[in-house]
């Protein structure tokens, strides 16, 4: 059973490991930068602002400390006392 | 041994490196019934390693295969893709194999180090060299020309990828004997044949991720216009451009913010949350939290779209697409990921058995080393999402940092908290490296700068006092207690409460360091910050020498920032 489950997480680990690589690697904007004036008196009125990614790697260190600090917290909880 | 293969000592470190539940502590090497790893092995493995490091960012900054893909020749554009994809395949495959074989990593270190015959390491380095240099003059003659000068024959290629491989498998044979690698490619084949197949797996999910990129992106901006809809009574769509927002602020839905990244991120983090905990969790019901940790966090990047418009429309459109728009897909990512793992851990459903409600000791030394700094970076995640440029609530971060350390300040009265003159002259060092490492010509008239210079004098005065506060005070007591407090002995032995303080070895030194690099963004200025801060520590093994250290040396920063105005340093 629990072999299975490792090799569940390891097949399930490969295709996210790729999926979130080539997400991030994709995170320039593909739309072009430049500002565009609409001027239907129902469209914005100020440039419209260029796509932006959802995850900013500039940005990453706060969250992903964060996140390690917590799992490791957690796996101190677990772990049994030294003898 | 020599001469006679591997001995009994070192089937004995095979036996240890591949149990699956052998714990690393420092008792490592009686147990193992085998010397202690000699110092000068252990440092030409890391030199070794900083070398192939090197080699491959100068072979990498120097030469490219793009051009292969417009050249002549038939092989060309198999040759360019094939390269590309295999490093892609590569640093994916050893970061799945460093996944893998995690808490195994320093044995598997020492019984690399652990001599059973003569290695004459020097005689492969030497081939190893001129294998380089065959390699970079192949490159050049490939690589380094137009792509109608790329040679037509076929023996080029052949001989780039044949002197690569030879050079790589040369400087193996100068970090361990051949035998290892035959025995570690025997006994530890699942583990090499998942990093391949992980590596392999990456490439081609990415190559299928571009093909169905936008498919998230129409659900989104639907959300996201009906969500508006709630807020606003007039609300500008336009699917074919994918613009959404109202009548004075909107933006584009690109690919990118569809919602794909957030899914992969808190997927990442939830596989290895399962992985690491995997004996404590119910299998299979706990697989349930992928797809819903996908959901979540898909919604939360439509609500993160729609406050980002709203903030832009109602409040301040530099804030939406400063600090928010850089730090609100990540706080959903914490959100998301950390939430759903808290409740697991408190749900029968999901865990064999709940935790106990009292944390053991070592737990509670862990969190009062670590707890400070992980609110210094969540304060500052939170601050600089609604800041836009300088992150005017800093005094925040000050505050809550204090408030941690001293909610823990039974903890620290264990410390022996005296000063030393080498802690003093290691921060002065540090000071100097850390300015002579700064990219020259930086620009003073930087965002901190200039913000201060749109602020009231008296608040100016506010802010730049708790700058300082920060910088010299919290941070440090923050940062050492957890890189050399917890990190540095942690990578010693599991156990680290076990270790005594200033016992490290300088794989321990060496991996703390890094991790203090990355998390300062100068990683070179950063690592030999943190080495310098190690040394300190093992001077006395007091942890307030490293403290001392790091506080002379933010002191003298912040004395510079004021003397030469070099806000850059600040940033």
């Amino acid at each position: 059973m629990r072999r299975r489950v490792t090799q569940v997480l390891i097949v399930l680990g490969i295709c996210w490991l790729g999926f979130t690589g080539m997400a991030l690697a994709q995170n320039q904007p593909t739309r072009p930068t430049s500002p565009t004036q609409p001027t239907s008196p129902t469209q914005p009125t100020s440039p419209t602002q260029p796509g932006a990614p959802e995850i900013d790697v500039g940005a990453a260190t706060g969250a992903l400390t964060i996140a390690a600090g917590a799992l490791t917290l957690l796996r101190e909880r677990w772990r049994r006392p030294s003898a | 041994m020599p001469g006679g293969g591997l001995g009994a000592a070192s089937r004995r470190v095979w036996r240890a490196v591949l149990g699956k539940t052998w714990p690393v502590t420092t008792e490592t090497p009686k147990r193992l019934g085998i010397l202690s790893t000699p110092l000068s092995p252990a440092r030409r493995g890391t030199g070794l390693l900083v070398l192939l490091g090197l080699e491959l960012v100068a072979l990498t900054r120097s030469f490219t295969t793009q051009g292969l893909l417009r050249a002549a020749p038939w092989w060309a554009w198999w040759l360019g893709s094939a390269a590309s994809a295999g490093v892609y395949i590569g640093l994916a495959g050893v970061a799945a194999f460093l996944v893998l074989v995690g808490p195994r990593l320093p044995a598997l270190w020492q019984a690399m180090h652990t001599p059973t015959r003569p290695h004459r390491w020097w005689l492969w380095l030497v081939w190893h060299s001129i294998a380089v240099g065959v390699f970079t003059l192949v490159s050049a003659a490939l690589l380094d020309v137009e792509p109608a000068a790329v040679p037509p024959s076929l023996l080029w290629p052949v001989a780039w990828i044949l002197s690569g491989v030879t050079a790589l498998l040369l400087w193996l044979g100068a970090l361990a004997p051949p035998s290892f690698w035959w025995h570690w490619l025997h006994e530890d084949s699942t583990a090499v044949l998942g990093a391949t197949l992980a590596g392999v797996g990456a490439w081609g999910c990415g190559q299928l991720g571009q093909a169905f990129w936008r498919l998230l992106a129409e659900p989104t901006f639907w959300v996201v216009r009906h969500l508006l809809g709630v807020l606003y009574a007039e609300v500008h769509a336009d699917l074919p451009q994918m613009v959404v927002g109202t009548t004075t602020f909107a933006v584009v839905i690109d690919p990118g913010c569809s919602g794909y990244e957030g899914i992969g991120c808190v997927t990442l983090l939830l596989l290895l949350y399962l992985w690491w905990f995997r004996t404590h969790l119910r299998f299979p019901q706990v697989l349930l939290l992928l797809p819903l940790g996908a959901l979540a966090v898909w919604v939360a990047n439509a609500l993160r779209i729609t406050v980002l418009i709203a903030l832009g429309t109602s409040l301040s459109p530099a804030v939406a697409l400063g600090g928010f728009h850089s730090q609100a897909g990540w706080i959903a990512f914490l959100l998301v990921g950390l939430g759903l793992i808290a409740v697991t851990q408190r749900c029968h459903l999901f865990v064999v058995a709940l935790p106990a409600s009292s944390a053991p000791a070592h737990a509670q030394y862990a969190t009062a080393l670590l707890m400070p700094l992980l609110v210094l970076m969540a304060t500052m995640v939170v601050t600089s999402a609604v800041s836009s440029g300088v992150d005017w609530l800093y005094p925040v971060r000050v505050v809550a940092t204090s408030v941690a350390l001293w909610s823990f300040r039974h903890v620290y009265r264990r410390f022996a908290w005296t000063w030393s003159w080498p802690a003093l002259g290691l921060g002065l060092a540090v000071f100097g490296l850390w300015l002579l490492l700064e990219p020259a010509g930086h620009d003073r008239s930087t965002v901190v700068a200039e913000g201060l210079a749109q602020l009231p004098a008296g608040l100016t005065v506010v802010w730049v006092g708790f700058r300082v506060l920060g910088s010299v005070l919290t941070v440090p007591i923050a940062e050492e207690l957890a890189f050399r407090g917890y990190v540095l002995p942690t990578l010693v032995a599991p156990a680290f409460e076990t270790v005594r303080p200033g016992h490290y070895t300088w794989w321990a030194c060496l991996g703390s360091s890094l991790l203090f690099g990355v998390l300062h963004g100068r990683w070179l200025a950063g690592t030999l910050a943190g080495i310098g801060y190690a040394l300190a520590l093992r001077h006395r093994g007091q942890l307030a020498d490293a403290v001392v250290a790091h506080m002379t040396t933010n002191a003298l920063i912040a004395a510079y920032v004021f003397s030469h105005h070099a806000w850059s340093l600040w940033e």
